[in-house]
């Protein structure tokens, strides 16, 4: 089941919040919580939802065996990581690994056995590797309970699409988490947002991005394709950062607080600070759980860029068993390095503009590369974006309908930017009658600033503004300016809605990953 | 302060679980009320989707491991949704205000009604059409294929006239704003001709077609929210056929306005657009004209089913209600002469009456739409119901999937 379906929306979401909420102890509401998540997975995946629950029982076993026994303990961890990547790596890589062992002994040696691959699989994989290893690493207790265990690895809102919750940041909230209006409200704002940027950006960007592809770069020329790969930049965008915020929207809802899982990454101004601000959850799981216990930087020059191609490959090869995402993954090793050893030091002296400028030429070239799975697709998309076939191709400007899309071009790049914060620091420095400075520093740019407990929620701000003598008028006026946005995001989802039954264009991208 | 921000989120969170538990709030009354009353107060089809709503899938572990009960269970539920015919509209609206926008610096004189949708809206004439269908290397070896069939048809059977008329309708260039916006666009004019050249020398074949030079002269004989064309229109084929064939013309010279609700054609449906347009019939007399369905008369030649249907199915299916609503297969005038088939698809409801006027018997069968695909023959309709003049009526794409429809129809 995908967040922006019906069935979800207007069935799941309303009964599952019904029954939380009526129901008391602790205990109940978590098993409910991981009966409606295998419901919610079986729901898609009927068959697969067997091996998920497998993944959930040995995890669950290998960590009480690990935190038992001093002896064993890092043999179990090993027959853990073992069995989890075994099972990625057959359903996943198994066609991908076969059809290159037989093209190198040139017969079918290898059956391609060509398995639908289980959705979300990637996802809760590294969240139950993060289990074991943190239990190993003695940073997180192991979980006594099989049925909460299974409840943080199935856990619907961050099942499928991610953020990658590690089991540390909600250890606590399994037991000792608390519901309150105020959360619930929070979380809605940010399930709006998350299901708007889905439904009313993502989607619609993805018909000119599909159309574009499928017509291919000889009909298109220079201008579909560059109205195709742009469209497909913000569809990644919108899509994967919605469901996010949708995921962080619903875990709050139920009390849970994720780690936010983007954080305006289009705004960098280095390619360094767009992997920090990028699927974050990815990027620190393989920092704390491949590339430090590489060595990380506190190696040799070769070895740490030894280190770094390894990350990247495999984060290449974790979004998809082809080569273009392995070369994807290559592509921004290449380029981290490049910039660590001397670019990034230059780009530090020059304009801003020019750092701006130069991570959105990177990460459009890294969505080429990422989209097109096709080789031969891929040669001629990349001839069309040099313009080797025109402006338009074969097509009329008309028939491309590229030019249809610019008003929602400037909608999606606004909503890349932080506009929306900046907007409210604003009006925070109204009420306080202060002129604070430093908007980006402080709220938005640091990677330190994770936490989602302030994302959507104006109470910290009034009670930051009361404490600083803000009068009561200008209060009100804050918090009214709240309702409104509130009202906003309510007629944000009843577009949604709207979009949603009407049966629109509705693509999921990440099953595969 | 703490109460304000309370009654701000109370308040947010009712209407949020409103427009969330809006199915849930809806369905569960209304299944108690089935239970009591036996029938569901929901609403069951919808006239702007020209579709009857899903009813509730029954599981079964196939149809769960396969997915088609989840699919199934999806278009049920988005069908529950309360006004979904205004859901529909709004996202498409909202869709169209954008692109509205996006135009405005190219001013383009059309642009499509939704985002990837086919059918355009002409602001100028407050009307909405088709995207110009595009020639392929297909299109012309499909035209050779039927002329060439229907050519050695009509050889054989010199005893019958056969008429080729080509519904020029939106994709003519001079009534389709966007046609000279478009690489290679089919033309009704291109397939008339090539037809025409096709049929050359063979007495008993003719082939016609009316061409519009405005968008006004064609908004006056076709509809501005539908593909199909008025009564004016109808006429206006009719007498082009006559007049090749000798027949007497149709004169009218009054039109009335029809009552009721305005008519919001299917490409206004298809293309979630609003747009209406009032509607109106000649003051024709078609009282001498008995209606047969399946060998049986029906009655008098009357627009009964259009009168009888809601003013929602008045508003959006006119066309095909008012004159295509008792699906008749023959036309029968006691005080004329002569047999006619009508080979056609929808265009025929508002021709066909007209062929009864100066005809005795009229046959009507609808090989020429799209959804229709058999085996027939015209071998077989030429026994059974001796036509003297045999019309084919269809726009250019039906003529170039007849066959690929009817592989046998023009077989001896």
């Amino acid at each position: 089941m995908v967040f922006s379906s019906s069935t979800f929306l207007l069935v799941f979401l309303p009964i599952v919040l019904f029954l939380y909420f009526v129901i008391p102890p602790r205990w109940a509401k978590n098993i409910l919580l991981l009966m409606v998540s295998l419901v919610f997975y079986a729901w898609g995946e009927p068959v697969y939802v067997l091996l998920m629950i497998v993944s959930i029982a040995f995890n669950w076993l290998f960590a009480v065996l690990i935190h038992r026994s001093e002896r064993h303990r890092k043999l179990y961890l090993v027959l853990a990581v073992a069995a989890n990547l075994s099972i990625l790596g057959f359903y996943k890589y198994e066609s991908f690994l076969a059809s290159i062992v037989n093209d190198l002994l040139g017969a079918p040696v290898v059956p391609d056995l060509s398995l639908p691959l289980p959705i979300g699989i990637s996802f809760y994989t590294l969240q139950a590797l993060s289990y074991v290893i943190d239990v190993y690493r003695k940073t997180t207790p192991y979980q006594r309970n099989p049925f909460y265990l299974g409840m943080y690895i199935a856990l619907f809102p961050q099942l499928i699409a991610g953020p990658i919750v590690r089991y540390s940041t909600i250890q606590d909230q399994i037991e000792h988490r608390r519901e309150t209006l105020e959360k619930f409200v929070s979380g809605f704002r940010l399930f709006a947002i998350g299901l708007a940027k889905k439904v009313l950006l993502a989607n619609v960007v993805a018909i000119l991005a599909t159309k574009m592809l499928e017509l291919g770069g000889a009909q298109i020329g220079a201008i579909g394709a560059w109205a195709g790969l742009i469209a497909f930049t913000f569809q990644i965008f919108f899509d994967f950062s919605g469901y996010s915020d949708m995921a962080i929207g619903l875990g709050k809802m139920f009390g849970f607080e994720y780690l936010r899982n983007f954080n305006y990454p289009y705004i960098s101004k280095s390619v360094t600070e767009f992997w920090r601000r990028w699927h974050i959850s990815l990027s620190s799981f393989f920092r704390d759980y491949l590339y430090i216990p590489l060595g990380g930087n506190r190696v040799s020059r070769s070895r740490w860029v030894f280190n770094l191609m390894v990350v990247w490959f495999l984060t290449g090869f974790w979004h998809g068993a082809a080569w273009n995402y392995i070369f994807w993954g290559l592509y921004y090793g290449a380029i981290l390095i490049v910039e660590k050893l001397w670019l990034g030091r230059a780009l530090d002296r020059l304009p801003a503009v020019v750092g701006h400028l130069y991570t959105i030429v990177v990460f459009l070239f890294g969505w080429y590369f990422f989209w097109i799975e096709d080789v031969g697709m891929l040669a001629e998309y990349g001839k069309a974006l040099l313009g080797c076939y025109g402006a338009s191709g074969t097509l009329s400007l008309f028939e491309l309908t590229a030019w249809e899309y610019w008003p929602v071009f400037v909608v999606c790049a606004l909503a890349s930017t932080p506009l929306v914060p900046y907007l409210r620091f604003a009006l925070f420095n109204w009420v306080t009658q202060e002129h604070r400075g430093g908007f980006l520093a402080n709220d938005i740019a640091n990677a330190k600033y994770l936490e989602v407990a302030e994302l959507c929620n104006p109470t910290p701000w009034l009670e930051r503004a009361e404490s600083s003598g803000a009068s009561q008028k200008r209060l009100i006026v804050f918090r009214c300016v709240y309702f409104l946005a509130d009202i906003a995001c309510l007629a944000l989802v009843l577009l949604s809605v709207f979009s949603v039954v009407s049966g629109s264009f509705n693509p999921f991208i990440y099953f595969r990953f | 302060m703490q109460k304000i921000n309370r009654v701000f989120n109370v308040l947010v969170v009712v209407l949020f679980c409103a427009i969330i538990g809006a199915v849930v709030l809806t369905k569960a009354p209304d299944l108690v009320m089935e239970k009591i009353t036996g029938t569901s107060h929901l609403k069951a089809a919808s006239q702007l989707e020209g579709r009857s709503y899903a009813t509730a899938p029954v599981p079964g572990l196939g149809k769960v491991a396969s997915g088609a009960f989840q699919n199934q269970f999806e278009q049920y539920v988005s069908d529950l949704f309360p006004e979904k015919d205004l859901a529909l509209l709004t996202n498409a609206a909202l869709q169209r205000d954008c692109i509205a926008m996006a135009n405005l610096p190219f001013g383009f004189p059309a642009y499509p009604s939704a985002f990837g949708s086919e059918r355009i809206v002409i602001p100028s004439a407050n009307a909405i059409t088709y995207m110009p269908s595009k020639v392929t290397d297909a299109t012309f070896e499909k035209e050779d294929a039927f002329a060439e069939a229907a050519r050695s048809f009509a050889e054989e059977h010199p005893e019958v006239e056969f008429v080729f008329y080509v519904v020029g309708g939106y994709e003519s260039p001079a009534v389709n704003p966007v046609y000279s916006l478009v690489s290679d666009p089919l033309t009704p004019q291109a397939l008339t001709e090539s037809l025409a050249e096709d049929m050359a020398g063979v007495s008993n074949a003719l082939v016609a077609s009316v061409a519009y030079d405005s968008l006004d002269s064609y908004y006056e004989e076709f509809f501005r929210t539908d593909h199909h064309w008025n009564i004016k229109g109808a006429i206006s084929a009719y007498n082009e056929i006559a007049q090749m064939t000798g027949e007497d013309l149709i004169a009218v010279s009054d039109y009335e306005a029809i009552e009721g609700p305005e008519f919001s054609g299917a490409t206004a449906r298809w293309g979630l657009d609003t747009l209406s347009e009032p509607v109106f019939d000649s003051t024709l007399d078609y009282s001498a004209i008995e209606v047969y369905k399946d060998g049986e008369l029906i009655g008098p030649y009357e627009h009964d089913t259009y009168w009888e249907a809601t003013p929602e199915a008045q508003h959006y299916g006119f066309y095909e209600l008012y004159y295509g609503g008792r699906q008749y297969d023959k036309l029968v005038n006691p005080s004329r002469e002569g047999t006619v088939l009508v080979v056609a698809n929808s265009y025929v409801e508002a021709i066909a009456p007209l062929f009864a006027l100066n005809n005795g018997e009229v046959y009507v069968t609808r090989e020429m739409h799209s959804a229709n695909k058999d085996d027939s023959r015209l071998q077989d309709y030429l026994e059974d119901m001796k036509p003297d003049q045999v019309v084919f009526v269809g726009q250019p794409g039906a003529y170039l999937d007849f066959l690929v429809n009817h592989p046998n129809y023009f077989e001896e």
